[in-house]
């Protein structure tokens, strides 16, 4: 399986990474880190679909954020098509803005609602002037609300008048504008409502099969993630605790926190009485202050003392077909 | 895929609150806001036209009819509806090219101060950090000293004239509007959209303009209306003191000033232009109230 | 209207019953003639997506509509009385004591200035019980909903506890004075997975035990089937489709109700999603006829002209729509060919 050496075929490649936020020191002096995300290593091949899934905490925002850049890395080094991001000087880092977008959550928020769709899809334009001649903006608008599936003429409106899928397509075309090589998709589903997040799961679906875009896509809703991955990372409290093709993953997940999400999830194939066994007891930990060892160990069923003392690598054990980050994986 | 051309509603949590119509109700203006506007507008109408149409000289003195009461006639027959001051002149006439001044002097405080204000706020609220630490320590240290002091002090350097005046109110005043811009730039920077754009590759200075500084405006205005009272009253207060405008320039602090030592004798000389200037002030108080319930979502229910 | 009103498997007569309830703000009707029976002991899922009225139904039935809205048609009867023209007083007898309520964000249900614990305890307090017994209980109670550490934890303010934690806590707020109803408004949807399977998982399980009536509302037809054992599935302010959940999850006879559960990704059905076509219509700009007929394949004529009433299509199961034998034929079709 992957490794952690730079393929050439790499789009992105994220190596060790550690990120997060600081906060006021214990002894009232300085700061100190909070590791939100703690030594992950990602690869993501052009065209290709990466989940990542996890619970709130366990850090996936985080990597998000610090992938587009809007968080600067602690340590651990982000690269993009052979470009390290941490070194890059500002011009590079911009040009590569061309080459990788986001998808936020909520359209409502991560738009500006003073400015009319046309002002918001044609944004990224203004930045880099290269990309459409300014005399082209309008007509290439509207071929790319189109081709998000949005009539031409909602170039003139402003979001309040649009629907929460509507705006998410605005958001989509938003990205597209600059013809990026990969969409980091942050929750971009989780607000709308199940018909309306089928309509967009296929946008970006045909999306990705016309123009060969790569996604990064962050979510906590298995039923999306098992969709549309071609690989699948979970991650726990910072660190991915398994890796594999989603049919590696959801059919035989080899870590006992997968094994519990893939429980826990609630299923429309559920029914009330048919109580599944529910391993997990507790919450996740603050990544303030993470238990030693095994990251898992306090909430897991297999804990024993090996997982307080050492922290088990990411590897494909016992004749597994993928890596897993558990003592007791296979 | 292109040929879907709709999609469907918001978020999937269905919040009655969502439901509730928003808007007309909300827009409609109150009719004491249309009032506070119609005084104003008045006293600007006056301040422009009224010098040009009842003319003042400062210097004319004009002793048989000085200390006339309101309503009387001067041996010209003209009517001194105002009555006159000490020297003879129309308390009418002064109180038109008083507001001038009076009105110049807080416009044009409240611009260069919101300027200075607006930039500053918008930097260091925008930016945080060292920047913001220093702003608002140097804010903090003015406001500890109450501004009519730190007035009085700048007016008494700098010399009495109209372009002095605006200038030391100016500096009394910037670091509201800074303090106001602050906190609109630093709640705006946490915004989605912010990231959005630092995503697509914006720089700085366009994420400031475009997207944080569209949504400064109306929490300034509404700070400025509420100051352009309090600078009128601190110019009434600094002519008062004789730090003012100078001596052969009307305005309304400077004639409440001459008509103290009237008060027994004639009360009008400083009623009147007090009772201009508490008139402009609340016209505009009632006008900042209207842009704050307008855009303070919390009052409209 | 009056719709027609189909047999709810109720032997026990309903802790709370809502008949032909039409919600409106103002001119604009939001509900549309919502028949709801709650019975003692039994689950009941209110699903549907945003803005179906999903959510006004049942605040309706703790008189907490928002400000602007109100019942301008129908009865909403509790415990077997009308509540039409309950005055505030009225309300607030009957909240807490008969009908309870569970938010979605339990952060605006506890007050942040106060103790979990006194905020139970105050509850039990205000209705006249004494300092020491109304601890006791708090505790008891918080012990029940599974706050590890319950005595401790009493003395705790809300922003020490996590989501998982707060949520029990107003669970615990909920069940205080034994209400013979509880409504659960989207009670996990802020919560992660595994702790939402723990919120679940407890709310069944003192639903059963005390054998309350509970009306669950969410959108999520996964949480809906962990817990429900009958459903109303909401359009535009109407329910088109109700029944037994293993009915309705397996055979929908309303086309919307076979959308959504068609849009949801399914390991089975690999490929492109089946999404609903279009958007639900505004309140006050709904179509003549069937409101889900401009979103519908099965639509013809007659759904665009005439209204279809809720009708029986099976054993304690209903469907407002003209074709639902259609839906039903191809649903299994379906089913037999997978």
């Amino acid at each position: 399986m992957s490794t952690t050496r730079t393929s050439p075929e790499a789009l992105l490649h994220i190596r060790d990474l550690h990120a997060g936020y600081t906060v006021p020191g214990r002894s009232g002096l300085g700061r100190r880190r909070v590791d939100a995300v703690a030594g992950v290593d990602l690869t993501v091949r052009p065209g290709q679909t990466v989940c990542i899934v996890g619970e709130s905490g366990c850090g996936k925002s985080t990597l998000a954020r610090s992938v587009v850049g809007l968080l600067e890395p602690f340590a651990g080094s982000v690269s993009f098509a052979g470009l390290d991001l941490a070194t890059a000087g500002r011009r590079e880092r911009r040009r590569v803005a061309h080459d990788l977008q986001m998808v936020f959550q909520d359209p409502y928020t991560s738009l500006n609602p003073r400015m009319r769709v046309a002002e918001i899809v044609a944004e990224g334009w203004h930045i880099h002037r290269d990309v459409v001649a300014p005399a082209e903006h309008a007509t290439e608008v509207a071929r790319l609300l189109t081709q998000v599936g949005l009539d031409a003429s909602y170039a003139t409106r402003r979001l309040h008048e649009l629907s929460g899928g509507q705006c998410q397509r605005v958001s989509i075309a938003r990205a597209l504008a600059l013809r990026p090589k990969l969409i980091v998709c942050d929750e971009a589903v989780s607000a709308l409502d199940v018909s309306v997040r089928a309509q967009i799961l296929n946008l970006l679906a045909d999306l990705q099969r016309e123009l060969g875009i790569a996604y990064l896509f962050i979510s906590h809703d298995l039923d999306v993630v098992r969709h549309i991955a071609d690989e699948v990372a979970v991650m726990y409290l910072g660190t991915i605790v398994e890796r594999g093709t989603a049919a590696q993953v959801f059919e035989s997940p080899q870590h006992p926190y997968t094994q519990a999400l893939l429980k826990a999830a609630p299923s429309v194939h559920d029914r009330p009485g048919a109580a599944k066994d529910l391993p997990l007891t507790g919450e996740v930990p603050s990544p303030s202050s993470p238990p030693t060892g095994c990251r898992f160990r306090t909430r897991c069923p297999l804990a024993t003392d090996i997982c307080e003392s050492e922290a088990p690598e990411l590897r494909v054990r016992n004749g597994g077909d993928h890596p897993a980050a558990c003592h007791f994986a296979g | 895929m292109s040929g879907t051309t709709t999609a469907a509603p918001a978020q999937a949590v269905d919040s009655p609150r969502t439901d509730t119509s928003r808007g007309d109700a909300a827009r409609r203006v109150p009719v004491r806001v249309w009032i506070g506007a119609g005084v104003l507008a008045l006293f600007v109408l006056a301040a422009l036209v009224g010098p040009l149409l009842h003319p003042y000289d400062p210097v004319a003195t004009d002793l048989p009819n000085r200390l006339l009461s309101p309503g009387e006639r001067t041996d010209g027959g003209d009517i001194a509806w105002l009555g006159t001051d000490q020297m003879g002149r129309d308390l009418l006439a002064n109180l038109l090219a008083g507001a001038r001044i009076s009105l110049l002097v807080a416009a044009a405080t409240i611009l260069v101060g919101g300027a200075v204000g607006l930039v500053v706020g918008l930097v260091s609220g925008y930016f945080g950090g060292w920047p913001d630490t220093i702003a608002s320590r140097i804010g903090d240290i003015q406001l500890a000293f109450p501004s009519i002091l730190l007035a009085i002090l700048l007016a008494g350097v700098l010399g009495p004239s109209v372009t002095n005046i605006v200038i030391t109110l100016a500096i009394t005043r910037w670091v509201i509007f800074a303090r106001v811009a602050r906190a609109s730039a630093m709640a705006t920077r946490k915004l989605g959209f912010v990231d959005s754009a630092r995503v697509l590759g914006a720089g700085h200075v366009r994420i400031m303009v475009r997207h944080v500084l569209p949504s400064l405006w109306q929490p300034l205005l509404v700070a400025a209306t509420v100051q352009v009272g309090l600078v009128m009253v601190a110019e009434a207060s600094l002519s008062f003191l004789g730090l003012g405008v100078p001596v052969d320039t009307s305005s309304w602090g400077a004639t409440v000033s001459v008509g103290r030592d009237y008060l027994g004798s004639a009360w009008w000389i400083s009623t009147m232009p007090a009772a201009a200037l508490a008139l402009v002030v609340t016209a505009v108080g009632v006008i900042g109230d209207g842009f704050r319930d307008a855009s303070d979502p919390r009052s409209q229910i | 209207m009056p719709a027609t009103t189909v047999e709810t498997p109720a032997e026990t007569p309903a802790a709370a019953r809502l008949r032909d309830v039409h919600i409106a703000f103002g001119p604009r009707e939001v509900v549309r003639g919502v028949d709801l029976d709650l019975v003692p002991g039994r689950v009941t899922a209110l699903v549907g997506e945003s803005g179906s009225g999903k959510s006004l139904t049942s605040l309706a039935l703790m008189g907490l509509l928002p400000p602007g809205a109100a019942v301008s048609a129908g009865t909403v009867e509790i415990d077997g009385r009308d509540t039409a023209g309950f005055t505030d007083a009225q309300w607030r007898e009957l909240r807490g004591a008969q009908v309870a309520m569970v938010f979605q964000d339990p952060m605006a249900a506890l007050n942040p200035s106060f103790t979990i614990g006194w905020q139970i305890a105050e509850t039990l307090r205000r209705r006249g019980t004494g300092r020491r017994a109304a601890r006791e209980r708090a505790v008891e109670l918080m012990r029940t909903v599974g706050i590890p550490d319950a005595e401790a934890k009493y003395g705790a303010y809300p922003h020490e506890f996590s989501g998982g934690m707060r949520q029990r806590a107003v669970i615990a707020m909920a069940l205080t004075l034994d209400p013979a109803v509880l409504l659960a408004d989207e009670p996990t949807t802020a919560l992660d997975v595994t702790v939402q399977a723990q919120i679940l998982r407890l709310l069944a399980a003192r639903q059963t035990d005390a054998g309350m009536a509970m009306l669950l509302v969410s959108h999520d037809l996964g949480v809906v089937a962990r817990v429900a054992q009958d459903v109303a599935v909401m359009y535009a302010g109407r329910i088109v489709e109700t029944g037994a959940l293993d009915d309705v999850y397996t055979a929908p006879a309303h086309p919307y109700t076979r959308g959504l559960l068609d849009a949801v990704p399914d390991p089975a059905r690999p490929g492109r999603l089946v999404p609903i076509d279009g958007q639900p219509p505004a309140p006050g700009g709904l179509p003549a006829g069937c409101a889900f007929a401009p979103r519908c394949p099965y639509a013809t004529e007659v759904c665009r002209t005439e209204d279809p009433q809720l009708s029986a299509v099976g054993q304690g199961h209903g469907a407002a729509c003209h074709h639902s034998d259609k839906v039903q034929a191809q649903a299994t079709d379906v089913e037999a060919a997978s």
